[in-house]
């Protein structure tokens, strides 16, 4: 049993690493495959632009009276 | 038949391994941390897996076009100048035995892996890779261990890998994984995947206890109490902590609770009483030669333990019996300054700072931005290991583990990461590169040209 659990393991990570290659050489835009592969990032601001706060909705600039100078 | 089933998992490996270079860091780490030698009786025994590892891996250096430039942040510049001072220590040291040799050689090999990771590594999905590895291979141990004791109901004497050591060795690999276990489940697409790793968490608790390490469970509660805090179900993580202390309660045989009962008779434990004798031997090392110290366990040679037992009675504010014969350190704290001296000891502590410090600046850059949550929870399970690392190792010679260096490289990367591809400029400062050219529209630290 010792070794059906360490190799059922180390399989695991063989299977990580296989993927992994395979996962290296797709195309771009192309999807990851195999069972390791990252759930999506949520979106969010990218860069600096984070450090502003959250984008204001499509269509509407921002409100209030420290809303920049357009 | 166990070598044939090993080498099915080696060829997928060798592959991956000699096609591209991060894949090499994976096997590597795998070869390290897995010991996979001591799982098989046949040819593979023979068969050199670690330094196939390492030729595989330099191979795929040289082959592959998309390595990274080297950049030397401060917890990679201090573990070096830490692997310079042991080089030193060794050369104008006490001792000549064997083990010295030993640690030297591995250290300098853990020096070399850090480097690898460093030049191979650092888009998300590669630091993925090299956590799920060494979160399986020194997770596997721990896991086999909690099989065997619900199997024989608790009555299973833990008796780890050479390669490991002892059960309070197992105990802090057991603790240094869970969180990245963790981690590893929360941002897996795959549901199954998510299961099995947490039910691997969930076998590495059971592989905790069956430990007995006292140690163990001092850093783990620690680090269930760091897991609660960090939690965003704190009303679950409650739940489930209680359910799993009751069934401790419940189902630990009463060995398991004698041995604990006697952390709180620490002062009458021979056990412990050893390793303050054990630590004041060290420090004595220490304050004989603050620049130097010893080298590699060198209080593991008896001409030297002889050569430094008539000052024992120096140190005795904690009064302890004098030691009989030659000691571990047993801590990684007395261990680096028995072995480097204070210089050593300073950086072995700068190091340690200089990883929280990147924690700090990794969960700095990363607020405010929910794409970088990731990065965010990666970095947490950095601290959980690092606190664990600095509690459990206070009391085991475990100052040149190669788990925790292969651990920090990964914050490293993680680091340069979020600078080099998320454009974060908080992630930067204390980061020098090092020749090569960045990615295109890679942010660099001020002050440094852009080779033409």
């Amino acid at each position: 049993m010792e070794f059906v659990i360490y190799f059922t393991i180390s399989g695991m990570c063989a299977a990580a690493m296989f993927f992994a290659a395979l996962n290296a050489a797709r195309k771009p835009g192309e999807a990851e495959r195999g069972p390791f592969r990252l759930e999506e990032p949520a979106a969010g601001p990218q860069g600096d632009a984070a450090a502003s706060g959250p984008a204001p909705p499509a269509g509407r600039g921002r409100s209030g009276p420290w809303r920049p100078a357009r | 038949m166990r070598d044939i089933a090993l080498l099915f998992v080696l060829f997928p490996m060798l592959y991956s391994c000699l096609r591209y270079v991060h894949i090499g860091a994976m096997f590597w780490i795998w070869t390290a941390l897995a010991s996979p030698s001591s799982f098989v009786f046949g040819f593979l025994l023979e068969l050199p897996l670690n330094k196939l590892a390492v030729a595989g891996a330099c191979v795929s250096l040289v082959v592959d076009r998309t390595k990274q430039r080297l950049f030397f942040d401060s917890p990679f510049m201090l573990h070096t100048l830490l692997v310079i001072q042991g080089v030193i220590s060794v050369t104008f040291g006490l001792t000549e035995i064997v083990r010295t040799y030993d640690l030297l050689d591995r250290v300098v090999k853990v020096w070399i892996l850090a480097l690898f990771i460093h030049l191979a590594n650092r888009k998300r999905e590669q630091i993925h890779g090299i956590i799920i590895t060494f979160t399986l291979s020194a997770g596997v141990h721990g896991i086999l261990e909690a099989f065997k004791y619900i199997i024989t109901l608790g009555s299973h004497k833990v008796q780890p890998a050479p390669s490991i050591g002892d059960n309070n060795y197992l105990a802090m690999m057991i603790l240094m994984v869970i969180p990245f276990m963790l981690y590893i489940a929360k941002y897996s697409a795959e549901k199954y995947t998510k299961f099995a790793f947490q039910m691997m968490a969930l076998f590495s608790a059971i592989g905790l206890v069956a430990t007995a390490s006292r140690g163990g469970l001092v850093a783990g509660m620690i680090l269930g109490a760091m897991l609660l805090v960090r939690s965003k179900r704190k009303a679950t993580g409650v739940l489930i902590a209680i359910v799993l202390g009751v069934s401790l309660v419940t189902l630990a045989p009463s060995s398991w609770w004698d041995r604990m009962d006697t952390i709180k008779t620490a002062e009458s434990d021979g056990s412990f009483m050893s390793r303050v004798a054990s630590w004041k031997m060290n420090t004595l090392v220490a304050l004989d030669r603050p620049f130097l110290g010893g080298g590699y366990s060198s209080m593991e040679d008896p001409r030297v333990f002889r050569d430094y037992l008539p000052q024992f009675g120096m140190l005795d504010m904690v009064p302890t019996d004098a030691p009989v014969g030659p000691l571990a350190a047993h801590s990684i704290y007395f261990e680096v300054i028995g072995d480097l001296g204070f210089i050593g000891f300073a950086l072995f502590l700068a190091m340690l700072a200089s990883n929280v410090y990147s924690v700090r600046r990794v969960k700095i850059a990363c607020r405010g931005r929910k794409d970088l949550e990731w990065a965010d929870d990666l970095a947490s399970a950095m601290l959980q290991m690092l606190v664990v690392y600095m509690v459990a190792g206070a009391a085991l010679s475990a100052a040149y583990l190669e788990l925790f260096y292969v651990q920090i490289s990964v914050l490293s990367i993680l680091r340069r990461s979020l600078a080099e591809n998320y454009g974060v400029k908080a992630a930067l400062p204390g980061i020098v590169p090092i020749g090569g050219r960045p990615a295109a529209g890679a942010l660099v630290p001020a002050g440094w040209q852009r080779p033409q």
